[in-house]
């Protein structure tokens, strides 16, 4: 029995430094040149020159890292240089890295108020809904941790179910409890996976765009899309994309006016 | 069981004993007789009941009675009671017989005499009036259409509309009571009374309260409702007639003309079975009343009297005691008793000065109280207390006007933050809420700090070793199971668990007879090999070790569908073993060899021959 329990204890042991030790990477990261290039950009942002401290922000991203505040500081300084949809995007990008910040959210809600006109997004079913609710709560790296975590103990508890025969109908419980809560998870993880890696999304940079009925200037234009709007590119075709706003309507549109996620 | 059994049977006894010597009085008492009916008046064709009351005998046989004249009768049959008051025993048989009235005048029922033990009683006479038909009964009493049922309703159910006062004051709470009566009747489907009148206002009946009460010799089961009045206007006010709908409920026998099969059971039994249950709409009407209402007087009535009568308290909170000039104070005055609530107005602040007064709420009303909530400003530091609050009304027991005061309520006022004090008008002011203030919009500033960086698009689901622990994990989970799934086929299953032995066996044994046989000992070298093959044979086929020997190794093989030459190498191994053991023949360190080599290759054979 003994024996057995130290097995379980070890075997739950080797996930958390698992964990201990992708902290100790994020820890050498902040080594980084990226922290002194961050001080200066915001040093050019109190300075008002926007434009430089915007140069000195990409420089970051260039070096191969992100974080959500890089991200959300740039929109603050696409927005002050006047650019909405660009401002926009970089919030949608920090959004997937901190998506409960509430400077963030707050952000955002006063950009989209700015917009000239607003697109409402189609209703979902309530199901839909309710796990993009709790997808958009946490960015997909930490569902991931947290569904790990689940599915651990899952592993911890299931051995001790095998190994255990006396605790079985105590830890049967624990099981279906923890299976459930793993189903959901994962069910909102699944749509979250999804749409970052099979969806493509684009935001309107340009002031206002003529979305038409097929890939050419010449064709007629069916509906209007105004800066800041965030649509989903469905296909590209040389310069036009297929896009699909948030109300459902899908039309051509030029690929320069847009600019990807 | 039997001693249970005795026991019962002796509290039995005893029980029986008891009531035996309680009974011995009874028969030393006096039997007297009594005729009782239950009407003095019927009309032609009903029936009514009479009964011959015999007390303190009970086993009385049912007096013959004959012919009465002006009534056809009908023995129903008897009824027994005991009884016991203030430790007295007494029992009785009651004789009844139903008489059907054939003619109309006043008839003498009785006396009707019987001799029993050789006694002879008899009873009293009753005079019983017939009359008509429809002489008998109220015509308002049925409903158009419908038909008398043999009862004369007069009596046994009316309506009494009562008050507490017969004179009040204008605006004063007066109780009014309607009394449904009801005796011997069955009534069901009650309404709601209604009752007209100008001059006052009425509230809602609240739940009907049922009680029996005693009139004359009667007693009736009543249903009371109550209400309030508030006269409106002075002079005469009439209130009612009341009126109550309801059904009555009445037992009839089938017509006449349908007797036929009916007449074979015309007996007390049959009758009662075959009676019917019909219902009757009926409104109960009450008389009228009137009311002396006077007006309130004018001698002495305050200025601020707003109109309320009754008899009432007052209490009044403030908060907040320690404010700053501007802020709000919330009064809460709650006025509590009894008179009509809706007459009941807020109390007046007797002075406005340095204030800014609302105009009070009600906040709650409930039975006997009302709760206002006011607020108040104070628009100066130098106001030390809230003024006087008064509530006038007037009291009609005392026939005077009464004036509640709450004293001053002491505050203490601060000097306000701002230069002057600001009222801001407004329905959230009133309510206690912060003024509105108009706010600014931008984005939220930059953040300072960087946060938490990760590679370019780098996701941790992306990890290729983040994925391989977590199969890792999987891995580990199937191999509890099927570590566990194993054991638990070894602890069950031992013909399973012995052939996963046997090799292992076999191992052990073959390394200590090569032993054995690097050191040239023979028989002790044959004798490890007899074991070897006997264990790893006995694990092999799940047959006790010791019961294996050359002539049963050959059936095994078979019965297993082997090859045969390995059943007849195991059976030479076998007897060179025995030959060396019991020294039959010596055999050198080649023959040992090959021997060995043999019972390596059965072993081998069968190690790859699943079974």
């Amino acid at each position: 029995m003994k024996r057995r329990l130290i097995i379980i204890i070890l075997i739950a042991i080797f996930p958390i430094t698992g964990l201990l030790a992708s902290n100790l990477q994020a820890a050498a990261q902040r080594k980084t040149p990226a922290y002194g290039m961050f001080y200066e950009a915001n040093e050019l942002f109190k300075d008002n020159q926007y434009e430089q401290a915007l140069e000195q922000y990409k420089a970051i991203l260039a070096l191969g890292i992100e974080s959500g505040n890089l991200y959300y500081n740039m929109g603050n300084t696409y927005f002050k240089i006047g650019m909405l949809g660009e401002a926009l995007r970089s919030y949608e990008q920090a959004k997937g890295l901190i998506p409960r910040d509430s400077d963030l959210k707050a952000n955002i809600i006063f950009l989209e108020s700015l917009r000239e006109d607003p697109v409402l997004a189609s209703p979902q079913g309530w199901l839909i809904s309710m796990l993009e609710y709790f997808g958009g709560y946490f960015s997909i790296d930490r569902l991931t941790l947290i569904g790990v975590f689940i599915y651990w103990l899952l592993i911890i508890i299931g051995i001790g179910w095998c190994l255990l025969p006396h605790y079985r109908q105590a830890l049967k419980n624990y099981i279906i409890c923890g299976g459930v809560i793993l189903l959901f998870i994962g069910c909102v993880w699944g749509i979250k996976f999804y749409d970052i890696e099979f969806n493509s999304y684009a935001f309107v940079v340009d002031e206002v765009i003529d979305v038409k009925f097929a890939p050419s200037e010449e064709a007629t234009t069916y509906f209007k899309v105004y800066e800041g709007t965030r649509v989903a590119v469905i296909r590209e075709e040389g310069k036009w994309s297929r896009i699909k706003t948030p109300d459902g309507k899908i039309g051509w549109a030029s690929c320069f006016a847009l600019n990807k996620i | 069981m039997h001693l249970i059994s005795r026991k019962i049977t002796g509290i039995i006894l005893s029980v029986f004993a008891g009531i035996l010597c309680l009974n011995a009085p009874v028969f030393a008492k006096n039997v007297s007789v009594e005729l009782q009916l239950d009407r003095q008046m019927v009309e032609v064709g009903d029936m009514l009941q009479i009964g011959l009351y015999i007390e303190n005998e009970q086993n009385v046989p049912a007096p013959q009675i004959d012919n009465i004249d002006g009534f056809k009768i009908q023995y129903l049959g008897p009824s027994t009671k005991v009884s016991i008051i203030n430790g007295a025993l007494t029992s009785s048989i009651t004789h009844r017989y139903r008489l059907v009235a054939m003619k109309t005048g006043i008839f003498t029922l009785g006396p009707f005499s019987f001799t029993y033990k050789g006694n002879n009683y008899a009873t009293q006479t009753k005079d019983i009036e017939v009359v008509d038909r429809g002489q008998g009964m109220r015509q308002n009493d049925l409903s158009p259409g419908q038909q008398p049922v043999g009862n004369n309703l007069s009596g046994k159910i009316f309506l009494n509309l009562v008050t507490d006062k017969n004179n009040a004051y204008v605006n004063e709470r007066i109780a009014v009571t309607i009394q449904l009566y009801v005796s011997r009747l069955s009534v069901r489907d009650i309404q709601y009374p209604i009752f007209e009148g100008q001059g006052f206002l009425k509230e809602d009946f609240g739940p009907p309260r049922q009680y029996k009460k005693s009139l004359g010799n009667e007693l009736y089961d009543v249903v009371a409702f109550q209400t309030w009045l508030y006269p409106t206007k002075s002079g005469k006010v009439s209130i009612g007639p009341a009126k109550i709908k309801c059904n009555i409920v009445s037992r009839t026998q089938r017509s006449q003309g349908r007797r036929g099969l009916e007449s074979f059971f015309d007996d007390s039994l049959f009758s009662d079975f075959f009676n019917r249950l019909q219902v009757y709409p009926k409104e109960v009407i009450s008389d009228e009343l009137s009311l002396d209402v006077m007006a309130l007087p004018d001698k002495d009535r305050p200025q601020n009297f707003s109109g309320a009568v009754g008899d009432f308290t007052m209490k009044v909170k403030a908060a907040p005691l320690k404010l700053k000039a501007g802020d709000p104070i919330t009064l809460n005055m709650k006025i509590s008793g009894a008179g009509n609530f809706d007459s009941v107005q807020s109390p007046e602040i007797a002075s406005e000065e340095k204030f800014k007064i609302y105009a009070a709420q009600v906040s709650k009303e409930e039975a006997g109280i009302k709760r206002f909530e006011q607020v108040i400003i104070p628009l100066d530091k130098s106001i030390i207390n809230i003024p006087e609050i008064v509530f006038c009304f007037f009291n009609p027991k005392n026939k005077e006007y009464i004036m509640l005061k709450q004293p001053h309520i002491a505050i203490q006022v601060e000097a306000a933050d701002e230069q002057g004090v600001k009222v801001i008008e407004g329905r959230s002011l009133v309510h206690g809420a912060a003024p509105t203030h108009v706010l600014g919009t931008d984005i939220v500033y930059i953040k300072e700090d960087i946060g938490r960086i990760r590679a370019k698009g780098k996701k941790i689901y992306s990890n290729r070793w983040f994925l391989i622990i977590q199969l890792f994990g999987f891995m580990l989970l199937c191999a509890a199971f099927i570590f566990q799934k194993q054991r638990e086929r070894l602890s069950t299953d031992i013909s399973y668990a012995r052939k996963l032995r046997a090799p292992k066996v076999a191992r052990e044994k073959i390394k200590k007879a090569k032993e054995y046989l690097a050191a040239n000992k023979a028989k002790e070298f044959y004798d490890a090999l007899f074991k070897t093959l006997q264990e790893y044979l006995g694990h092999r086929f799940n047959r006790p070790s010791a019961g294996i020997t050359a002539e049963v190794i050959e059936d095994l093989i078979k019965a297993e569908g082997l090859d045969a030459e390995v059943a007849s190498k195991l059976k030479s191994c076998f007897s060179e073993c025995d030959s060396a053991r019991y020294a039959i023949v010596r055999l050198d360190n080649v023959q040992m060899r090959k021997t060995m080599a043999v019972l390596e290759q059965a072993i081998d054979y069968l190690e790859r021959h699943k079974l």
